[in-house]
């Protein structure tokens, strides 16, 4: 009986190699989230009043034609900021999955495609957009005229709104590529844009402060720096995940940092799910209407449309690689952030991994395309690890002993 | 281990790893030119993190390029660097950003009097 | 925004296959008018025929000249232009030629191997490719301009020309793979392109045509058609997926050289599988290609270098180079480089290899049709007895631009000489001659058996008095001992000998 019970024990014990120095290095990189950086184009980007002002904004559906869409309606505050959904659905149905919002306001390119280069020009274009709010910029200003609330906080950012009262002057539905705006004068679209800009501006003041949380890996992270037992804190299949993303999996190759993404964009040909060839361009597009975009870092409208940020989006490229190339999403809060890639099609983690894994349908531009992209072939136990540790980086876990 | 030693230690983590280099030093591959070159900052480059190159040529040549790519996947980077000339023999190439870990190779293409343009190549393994 | 633009055009799209004819090698097509094409075949091959099923020869068109390109007035005057020769061929109101003009040199009436010829009924614009420029002219010949930039950037190659019923002009360039389009007062209105895979970009933009508002591009190394709004230069649409088998029809295009509308939609010239396909208008294929099991795919040439055991052998459709050691019972791949763009080291068309044993090293230099530069690398290559690969054996040394920088390099290598002195050459017919007089050995069908050939380009004879024969067409070299003995075929990772494999014919690569 007694050596039924070694038996067992031994049978139980796993032995695990200890963290070799790159691993521990490595994994030191990867947490914690730092502050977000400054962003000089917006100067309200860490105002309270106007992130007080943009979470007004952002929650309120009164914008939206149909008056049922809000900001919040793809990007839920219980749900980390995404809605659950393969595509997007406002006032009409779209064609990519809503990203999350957490720690946001370290993106150098937002949309899937990078289209906008400043997280308050990218607030913007939904609220305009025909498929998600449907708004027009010279409706949502005049709400913002009209309603106290939102008008006292206004205009204690920014100052005096104009006065739109006069509907002949200020149209309803204006906004650029409409007959109503173009009938308007130069003087006045200029004056609702600015308010416009503003209110983008205080969305991002807003969207900055979403911040995501200490997860479980992150307190590991954070003993394995300090020399204290991580004894608990991963589970050992977690920990047998994270030793595989960062070096036989070479998940980190994309996903590396804090925030598990290197904020660049890649085609990773994930099948379309008509199983015909993709028309979505991607970055590709994306570039070209970041380089034309009315809002762009180095417009009239931005606060610093000559540093190093507008420097450096104007002088962005994209190579042929980049046409259906997405930009690489961080893993933060991936159990909360399904369904998964650019068109939602993978509604799990495990199906997620058991692509990579196989690489099964994984549509290229041209058969002749060599790829840094490799099948793993790994065993399902090791997909089970990696899934365990992917689960390791949800905030809000509940804290352990260690703590 | 010294009271020095302990105290660097201590310090280097809450300085962010960001070790100071002493620069790099190649030669085109036709041995024409010498190239030395370092962050203008001294730091260490890190992943997805802007950096700048200083760079200085000897000979003094007509021009120069500087650029950067991982060989292995066979792009660049996401940006056009700004290359811009300093002084008749030093370079500052703004905007570098490694966005990847991997291998990175930094190429100075030198063009001569004659238009002949000669290739200089650094190769930068970011963990 | 983008996705709005690109899916609201609504012009109707020819992209369904309707027929394929074997042709034997073409060049180029064109409508005739709503029941013939023109069909411009190599060595006076050159026909009328009616649309679909099988060509019904109604008129040949040869008396000793070498029709490259062909097109057709509004007013049904056809144009025909002559390669061999430099001239345009004018045949005002039917076939019979009314006059011609031009001649071989770089003035303002000659041309230098002009490829593509294209006329609104007023105007003519020729590409002449040679003298890297497209010429304009009158219907009576007198010249009207040139052009040999766009926009400040120089043509490098300009092969294709189209011409909107309104002066249009619209120019394919196969070394910046870009197509431009100028106004008829000669102002730049758009372009479309570079170098690359995606919709959009071009891989040798080889053929134009241009109806109602729509332009059609034969993007010949994509293996696609692509439509172009003749107005903004935005893509419409693409098709023709490539052939996943050498020889594959039914739609799918291999190596499209021209496009044309026709009545019923359009056809397309692909001289490499010496056929022509139509398709009439309906929904694109857009059947995504089956994944290939990962690892590159190689096409060999159309050029190739040998030093010692050393093989350097293009590869078009990645714009590199392989360096194999021939030298062993399979040849083994050691390293690849080159890139497409145009910075140093890229190359986008080799029109000569250059080795030279040094203190250095041994280098290989390249000279490029594109701009006349000449990239030289050093090759660091691993001891014999330890091959492996490795990108970094090969180092860029220098870029040295041209003083006069030729667009049309030295035809391809086609003799060469064994060890004992006898003569070998790949024939006008494509088959291998070794020898002359009454010892001569003839061999070389078209087909992808051992010892068949498709389109083979060129041939060298080695240090061990092998022949290789670059057999282009099949994406393969081929290797021959001095008496025509068939010794080894090798493609992509695989090679075949006597000894492991009797026939190819199921297997192609």
């Amino acid at each position: 009986m007694i050596a039924a019970a070694l038996s067992l024990c031994l049978l139980s014990t796993v032995v695990v190699a200890p963290l070799t120095d790159r691993e521990i290095r490595i994994i030191g990189s990867m947490s914690p989230v730092p502050p977000a950086p400054p962003d000089t184009s917006n100067r309200v980007a860490d105002n309270p009043a106007a992130a007080t002002l943009g979470a007004m904004v952002f929650n309120r559906s009164i914008f939206s034609s149909t008056g049922a869409v809000s900001c919040a309606t793809c990007h839920m505050p219980g749900r980390s900021f995404t809605d659950g959904r393969a595509v997007a659905q406002g006032v009409g149905i779209g064609t990519r999955n809503s990203p999350p919002l957490g720690s946001v306001a370290h993106q150098r390119w937002f949309f899937w495609d990078g289209r906008a280069d400043s997280l308050w020009s990218q607030s913007l274009v939904p609220m305009e957009s025909s498929i998600e709010m449907d708004g027009a910029r010279v409706d949502i200003v005049r709400t913002i005229t009209e309603e106290a609330e939102l008008r006292q906080q206004y205009e204690g950012v920014f100052g005096a709104l104009p006065d739109m009262t006069n509907e002949q002057r200020f149209p309803q539905r204006a906004k650029p590529g409409t007959a109503a705006w173009e009938a308007m004068s130069e003087a006045d679209r200029t004056t609702v844009t600015r308010a416009f800009v503003n209110i983008g501006k205080s969305i991002a003041a807003f969207e900055r402060t979403l911040t995501v949380g200490r997860s479980p890996f992150d307190r590991f992270a954070e003993a394995l720096k300090r020399g204290r037992s991580t004894d608990g804190l991963l589970s050992p299949e977690a920990i047998r995940g994270l030793r595989l993303f960062i070096g036989e999996a070479g998940c980190r190759n994309c996903h590396a940092g804090p925030l598990m993404t290197d904020r660049a964009f890649h085609n990773n040909g994930v099948p379309t799910a008509d199983g015909l060839f993709p028309t979505d361009p991607g970055r590709a597009g994306g570039l070209e209407l970041a380089r034309d975009g009315e809002f762009r870092l180095s417009s009239v409208w931005s606060d610093d449309p000559t540093g190093d940020a507008a420097r450096r989006a104007a002088n962005a490229t994209a190579g042929p690689e980049h046409w259906g190339a997405m930009r690489t999403p961080s893993l933060r809060n991936l159990p909360t952030t399904g369904p998964y890639m650019h068109d939602g099609r993978f509604e799990s983690l495990s199906q997620v991994l058991g692509f990579y894994n196989t690489l099964e349908g994984q549509i290229r531009i041209d058969h002749h395309q060599e790829t840094v992209l490799k099948p793993l072939h790994l065993p399902a136990e090791d997909l089970r690890a990696l899934e365990a540790f992917l689960r390791s980086l949800q905030d809000g876990a509940p804290r352990t002993d260690a703590d | 281990m010294s009271p020095r030693t302990m105290v660097l230690l201590a310090v280097l983590p809450l300085a962010g790893c960001q070790n100071p280099t002493r620069g790099f030093d190649t030669r085109t591959n036709d041995d024409v030119y010498a190239v030395h070159w370092n962050t203008a900052t001294g730091r260490e480059i890190l992943v997805d993190e802007y950096f700048t190159i200083h760079a200085s040529i000897d000979p003094e040549p007509r021009s120069v390029s500087i650029d950067a790519g991982m060989p292995e996947h066979r792009h660049g980077m996401l940006h056009e660097p700004s290359t811009r000339r300093l002084s008749h023999d030093t370079w500052l190439a703004s905007d570098m950003l490694f966005h990847m870990p991997g291998r990175w190779r930094v190429q100075f293409d030198i063009t001569d009097a004659d238009g002949t343009v000669h290739r200089a190549e650094s190769d930068i393994v970011l963990e | 925004m983008f996705l709005e633009l690109l899916l609201s055009v609504t012009a109707p799209l020819p992209a369904h296959h309707a027929w394929t004819v074997d042709t034997g090698p073409t060049q180029a097509v064109a409508a005739l008018d709503d029941h013939h094409i023109i069909v411009c075949g190599t060595a006076g091959t050159s026909y009328i025929a009616n649309i679909g099923g099988i060509p019904h020869v109604t008129h040949g068109l040869h008396d000793g000249r070498v029709f490259v390109a062909a097109d057709v007035t509004p007013a049904g005057d056809l144009l025909l232009l002559d390669g061999e020769h430099h001239t345009v061929v004018v045949g005002v109101g039917g076939l019979l030629a009314s006059h011609d003009f031009g001649s071989q040199g770089n003035r303002l009436t000659q041309f230098n191997h002009p490829t593509d010829i294209a006329s609104n009924g007023h105007r003519i614009a020729v590409a002449d490719t040679g003298n890297r420029r497209v010429l304009l002219f009158d219907m009576a010949g007198a010249n009207m301009g040139l052009y040999d930039s766009v926009d400040g950037a120089p043509l490098a190659l300009p092969t294709s020309v189209a011409m909107s019923d309104d002066g249009t002009l619209f120019i394919g360039d196969e070394a910046t793979h870009k197509v431009y389009a100028l106004n008829a007062d000669g102002s730049h209105r758009w372009t479309i392109g570079g170098w690359g895979k995606a919709p959009g970009r071009f891989a040798e933009p080889s053929g134009l045509d241009e109806r109602d508002g729509e332009l059609l591009v034969a993007d010949r190394l994509n293996h696609r058609i692509q439509a172009i709004d003749a107005a903004t230069g935005k893509l419409i649409d693409w098709w023709g997926m490539h052939a996943l088998k050498l020889r594959e029809g039914n739609g799918r295009i291999h190596y499209p050289e021209d496009v044309a509308f026709t009545s019923e939609g359009c056809v397309v010239a692909e001289p490499f599988e010496r056929r022509i396909q139509g398709f009439t208008i309906g929904e694109p294929d857009r059947t995504a290609a089956p994944t290939q099991p990962t690892g590159s795919q190689s096409h060999f040439g159309p050029r190739m270098g040998l030093h010692g055991r050393t093989l350097v052998v293009f590869e078009p459709e990645i714009r590199a180079f392989h360096v194999f050691d021939i030298d062993r019972s399979t040849p083994m791949l050691l390293s690849t480089f080159g890139e497409p763009g145009d910075d140093p080291g890229c190359v986008q068309q080799p029109i000569g290899f250059a080795f030279e044993d040094t203190n250095e090293g041994l280098l290989v230099s390249v000279t490029d049709a594109a701009d006349g530069d000449t990239h030289t690398w050093r090759l660091d290559l691993p001891p014999v007895d330890r091959p492996r690969f490795d990108v970094d054996f090969v180092k860029l040394l220098r870029t040295t631009p041209a003083t006069h920088a030729a667009a049309i390099g030295p035809p391809f290598k086609r003799t060469s000489q064994l060890p004992d002195g006898r003569r070998v050459a790949l024939t006008q017919l494509d088959q291998l001659v070794i020898g002359e007089d009454e010892r001569r050995i003839v061999f070389g069908d078209l087909g992808t058996d051992h010892g068949q050939f498709w389109h083979p380009t060129e041939i060298v004879v080695d240090h061990n008095g092998r022949i290789l024969v670059l057999d282009h067409g099949n994406h393969r070299m081929q290797f021959f001992d001095g008496d025509g003995a068939w010794l080894m075929t090798f493609g992509t990772g695989r090679a075949y000998t006597p000894q492991n494999t009797p026939s190819m014919r199921e297997d192609a690569p």
